[in-house]
């Protein structure tokens, strides 16, 4: 079911917690909506739910106007945050819930909800109550209650953060399979990159309400749009520069230490003027300055964090401070106080218009 | 649909205070609704009855021992409770709390029969004590619940830095559950001023608690003076009610626990 | 040593007072159920003898002022219920001084003396009060409806003092259902009629047999309301107790009454509360038997 937002807005009194937000999914399409605490992701999802009347703005559902549908109508299947389980019902009567609303007999529901309890693997639970699960099975309870009434929408709030971070990588996978296997159209809410990055076939970047870019994964993560998302995707370093030149697919930029690096232009680069730059710390090596990357700089090595599958340095340059993030396999006998050269190669430095900083 | 039908049961839940507050100011002789015209004569007169001011200063005189003695008592229980092993606390809860179970008429005949027993009928310590079995469990169950509110490991750094028990039970301690305690006290006081039920048995002839009067005039033809004498109680109350919400939370003493 | 010693020196004044002002009076109610008054001399005749118990369980009279009570109680608390629930579920959707103000007014029946709240219904009900007037100034009545003294006068004034215990307990139990297990429903199909009948209402049951519970004992053991606003014509078995030790000094009918009344309070109790939990769905059942984990929450 296709599913298209078009300026949609939400005041809570002066707050615009979701401000002229428009996309579209196509059928099957799967969606995370990223952003820092706050931004209305939740706002968006209550939205689309039907739970938050909106200011202004239209969703549509196929080619019907959704907006001012009553969210009891809507079909739209929600995972709560805290999987919102009813406590009263076992995991059966949790299923069927949706089903007795839809006017389903016990017995047509029976195959409907074995068969969703397969997805999930809880046939064996059945009989359980709730607070007789760990968070994990809880967690696909509510996945499969969602999905047992076949809805043309599935809305997910953050449905991993209350789970602990090994349980966090298992559930991702099965959640993962059990996505490709319905093949819904699906937004999905969470705080944690890897999640949507892995989850999803889009993912939207919201600040402040409203939507930065939306891109699938690798493009949002190697061509940002704009400052907040080149910032807020991973980790960067970050530099103010002037751009002097395009030389066809390269930029050439000037720092205000004099350097001269390469980064590269796309359709929107500007010809000249002041502009920022960001370099990812993983994107950045150690090494001999034989010109192994195009752009390059010495420094003298500050800290040295170790952290198991990877280290991080912070090095101090003529451009400001810069932070590496080394891989355990490169293994570099750098240590506190060395000179050492990075580099790095102009594909991997972005380039963005504006000042700032 | 709720909220119209929470505004109906509110307005019926002010309908007889407000009756009450409006028909004080009637200029007739007899009450009757709609009051008419309006005066405080009433109030001025009930000032001068010397039944409603000998019943007053009783009903405050009592009430403010009540408070004081069930304060203290129900806070020693409250303290006992807490230092006792679980085997010893679960009969002196029962014990200290069966008053607010067991019906008031059977604790009111219970203390008439001992009273005119052991010859101490129509006293006001009969009265006193009687308001003190009644009003302790509600001390103890505020008091327990800002007690229980406190890290034990509070005494613990209190005794730690060198305080002896006493300074660490006045230094520590009751400057923590103040709240409980002054509510405890508040509320006590409140339920004696205000109790008929109990005090219908124990508030002889010669010894009529404010309530008591006024239930006693309950089945003769209706007076101004006692509506305006109603009146004042309600205005009193609402005004304690507003500070016991305000300061505690009248909440907790009537969540159905403890 | 000096622990146990403080322990005691706090104990014994505690347990004497309650020993001796209410367990031995109690108990000295109790046997004096059980003997038998000249009701002129007010001398013991008997010791030991149901004839109390008896005179109040096989006279039509008092057997119908039994019925009386159980029914104005039972009345008062289906009344109460109906009337509070509404209010507990708008209470639980409220927070702050909203919620607040709600609570104040909810509980204010509670601290004003019984006595004044009946003086108030008095003006309410009277044949010249605000009800008639009303209804005769609209031209509804010629002569004034005798709403006093009636069973249903007694039922208005208990259910009045005796709001706050249903709706406290409900609201609370309300208040320990997350929003998103509403939102949840809704978003499942279920329309407001069908959240209320299958969500709300079985997660609240608890709240809903608290609050009976205490409204049926209060209610049936009142005696102060009934007596004024119920008069001679409506009488209950508490309002027979008071007059019969207060104006007969029989005292040993009126303990006998009087724990009549609280046995059959005590049956109705047990029962409210089997059918509460034959009611409540089993989940729940189990886990207010674990202490509450999210109880807190
Ligand atoms: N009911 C409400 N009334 C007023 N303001 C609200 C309400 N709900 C949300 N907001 C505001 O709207 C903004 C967006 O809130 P929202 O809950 O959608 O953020 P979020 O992105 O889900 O954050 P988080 O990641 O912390 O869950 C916030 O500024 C919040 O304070
Ligand atoms: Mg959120």
């Amino acid at each position: 079911m296709h599913l298209t937002l078009s300026s949609v807005t939400k005041h809570y009194g002066d707050v615009r917690a979701v401000n002229d937000v428009s996309f579209s999914l196509t059928s099957g399409e799967r969606l995370s909506l990223l952003g820092p605490s706050g931004c209305g992701k939740t706002t968006l999802l209550n939205a689309i739910a039907g739970f938050a009347e909106i200011s202004s703005g239209t969703i549509r559902m196929g080619d019907a106007d959704i907006s001012r549908i009553p969210p009891f109508k809507r079909n739209i299947g929600i995972v709560f945050q805290n999987y919102a389980l009813f406590p009263h019902l076992d995991v059966e009567e949790n299923l069927y819930f949706g089903l007795k609303m839809r006017g389903v007999s016990r017995r047509d529901a029976r195959q409907a909800i074995g068969e969703a309890l397969e997805i999930v693997r809880l046939e064996p639970f059945r009989a359980r109550y709730p607070h007789q699960l760990s968070g994990g099975q809880q967690q696909r309870v509510a996945v499969a209650r969602a999905i047992v009434i076949r809805p043309q929408i599935l809305l997910l709030d953050e449905p991993l953060s209350n789970l602990d971070a090994k349980l966090r990588h298992e559930m991702r996978t099965d959640l993962l399979r059990i996505l490709d296997d319905l093949s819904i159209t699906t937004i999905m809410v969470t705080h944690d990159q890897a999640e949507a990055l892995s989850l999803s076939h889009r993912v939207a970047v919201l600040n402040q309400g409203a939507i930065e870019q939306i891109d699938e994964p690798e493009a949002l993560y190697e061509r940002p749009a704009t400052h907040f998302v080149a910032g807020f995707l991973g980790e960067s370093n970050r530099f103010a520069a002037n751009l002097t030149g395009i030389d066809g697919s390269f930029a050439k930029i000037a720092l205000p230490n004099g350097g001269e690096w390469r980064g590269r232009a796309t359709g929107s680069t500007p010809d000249g003027g002041p502009v920022q730059v960001f370099v990812r710390t993983e994107r950045i090596g150690i090494g001999p300055s034989d010109g192994a990357g195009d752009n390059g700089i010495s420094g003298t090595v500050r800290t040295v964090i170790y952290l198991g599958e990877e280290r991080r340095l912070v090095v101090d340059t003529a451009a400001g401070e810069i932070v590496v993030k080394l891989s355990a396999r490169d293994r570099l006998g750098s240590g506190v106080g060395d000179t050492v050269s990075l580099c790095w190669s102009a594909q991997d430095t972005i380039i963005l218009p504006g000042g700032g900083r | 649909m709720t909220r119209a039908i929470t505004y109906l049961v509110l307005a019926f839940i002010l309908l007889p205070g407000v009756v009450l507050i409006l028909t004080s100011f009637t200029e007739a002789r007899f009450v009757s609704f709609p009051p008419e015209g309006f005066t405080f004569k009433w109030y001025v007169l009930a000032a001068q009855k010397p039944e409603f001011i000998a019943s007053l200063k009783l009903s405050v005189i009592i009430a403010s021992v009540v408070a004081a003695a069930s304060t203290v008592l129900g806070t020693a229980t409250s303290f006992l409770l807490r230092s006792l092993s679980p085997g010893l606390q679960a009969p002196l809860q029962a014990l200290v709390m069966s008053p607010l179970v067991l019906p008031t008429v059977v604790i009111g005949i219970s203390m008439i029969q001992f009273f005119t027993l052991i010859g101490l009928v129509a006293s006001p310590v009969a009265v006193v004590i009687g308001h003190v079995i009644v009003t302790t469990p509600y001390v103890v169950r505020l008091v327990s619940d800002s007690l229980s509110a406190l890290p034990r490991n509070l005494e613990w750094a209190g005794s730690s830095l060198g305080a002896p028990d006493w300074r660490v039970l006045v230094l520590v301690i009751l400057p923590n559950i103040k709240v409980g305690l002054i509510g405890g006290g508040l509320f006590a006081f409140i339920m004696s001023f205000e109790n008929v039920t109990l005090s219908a048995f124990l508030a002889t002839p010669g010894l009529t608690t404010l309530p008591v009067l006024i239930f006693g005039y309950s089945d003769q033809a209706l007076e101004p003076w006692l509506v305006a004498v109603c009146s004042v109680t309600v205005l009193l109350t609402t005004a304690l009610v507003v500070l016991l919400e305000r300061t505690i939370g009248l909440q907790r003493v009537f969540s159905a626990k403890g | 040593m000096n622990k146990i010693v403080q322990k005691v020196a706090v104990a014994a004044p505690v347990c004497a007072v309650f020993l001796l002002f209410f367990v031995l009076p109690v108990a000295l109610m109790l046997s004096a159920s059980f003997e038998r008054i000249d009701t002129l001399t007010l001398e013991v005749v008997e010791r030991f003898t149901f004839a109390q118990y008896f005179k109040f369980l096989t006279d039509s009279f008092y057997l119908r002022i039994l019925l009386n009570t159980l029914w104005i109680s039972a009345g008062t608390t289906l009344v109460s219920l109906l009337v509070g629930y509404p209010v507990a579920l708008h209470m639980s959707r409220l927070e702050g001084l909203s919620r607040q103000i709600i609570l104040i007014i909810v509980l204010s029946p509670l601290l004003i003396s019984h006595a004044v709240l009946n003086f108030g219904w008095l003006i309410v009900l009277n044949s010249n009060g605000l009800v008639n007037s009303t209804l005769r100034s609209a031209g509804l009545i010629q002569t004034p409806l005798p709403l006093l003294h009636t069973a249903l006068a007694v039922i208005l004034g208990l259910v009045h003092s005796h709001l706050p215990f249903i709706v406290l307990p409900i609201e609370n139990a309300l208040r320990s259902v997350r929003p998103e297990v509403s939102r949840a429903a809704v978003s499942l199909g279920a329309n407001s009629f069908r959240l209320f009948r299958y969500v709300t209402l079985p997660l609240s049951i608890k709240g809903i047999v608290t609050g009976s519970v205490i409204v049926f004992s209060l209610s049936a053991s009142s005696f102060v309301i009934p007596v004024v606003l119920g008069g001679v014509r409506v009488r209950t078995m508490a309002s027979v107790a008071f007059e019969e030790v207060m104006l007969n000094l029989n005292a040993p009918f009126a303990a006998a009454v009087s724990l009549l009344l609280l046995a059959m309070t005590t049956i109705a109790v047990a029962a409210l509360g089997w059918i509460g939990r034959k009611l409540q769905p089993p989940a729940l059942v189990q886990q207010a038997a674990k202490p509450a984990s999210e109880g807190a929450a």
